[in-house]
């Protein structure tokens, strides 16, 4: 898993994020949108949902 | 052999630190190809849950009927599915057939969670919260 600690994903709550080598590449609030980035990745990249602070649940 | 994972450390917008822990899961699409999620290891949700956008995204069959859960954001219309999630190391590899729950509202803004019934049966999970690590035993489920 990335060391999220290093990557400032703030901007990104409540959106999908694609993330390669520790490296936000493409973010979205509905993954389906991202679906051609990710096809095109070269490498598997890692699909986060990052928390919205809102949320009670996490 | 236990699988370890690291918790992962989000920044809150005022900038103090959550840590929570998530861990890859790599999900198989309606192509039969694995993707990798992270997916939140969640001891107090009775079923594992996906996002609506989620399981559209992968392709996910999900059963006509739509019933009601509650968590503590309130009560949610979910339909019940299965997904293959594979769970690996380095060294392991462990793939299962998970019941899910699919919210149904996709404005709902939730992880993949992973909670008890079909997961935590596969495993000894162990939060190691002082340590923030989480470890994973696969175990045989009766």
């Amino acid at each position: 898993m990335p060391e999220l600690i290093q990557m400032d994903t703030k901007k990104y709550r409540g959106e999908w994020i694609v993330i390669i080598d520790d490296v936000v590449i493409a973010h979205n609030k509905d993954i389906r949108l991202l679906k051609d980035v990710i096809d095109h990745c070269k490498k598997k990249p890692l699909i986060m949902k990052v928390p919205d602070a809102d949320i009670l649940l996490y | 052999m236990a699988i370890l994972f690291r918790y992962i450390n989000i920044l809150r917008e005022d900038g103090t630190l959550r840590r929570a822990p998530y861990i890859p899961a790599w999900i198989r699409n309606k192509d039969n190809a694995l993707e990798q999620f992270s997916a939140l290891i969640d001891s107090g949700a009775d079923s594992c849950v996906m996002p609506f956008d989620l399981a559209e995204y992968l392709g996910v069959q999900q059963q006509g009927v739509s019933e009601k859960t509650m968590g503590i954001g309130g009560t949610v219309g979910v339909k019940r599915a299965q997904v293959s999630l594979t769970i690996k190391s380095q060294r392991e590899r462990y793939e299962l057939l998970l019941p899910v729950l699919v919210a149904q509202n996709s404005e709902l803004n939730i992880p993949f969670i992973l909670g008890r019934n079909g997961f935590f049966e596969n495993f000894h999970i162990l939060f190691r919260q002082n340590e923030l690590k989480i470890s994973l035993k696969k175990v045989a489920p009766k």
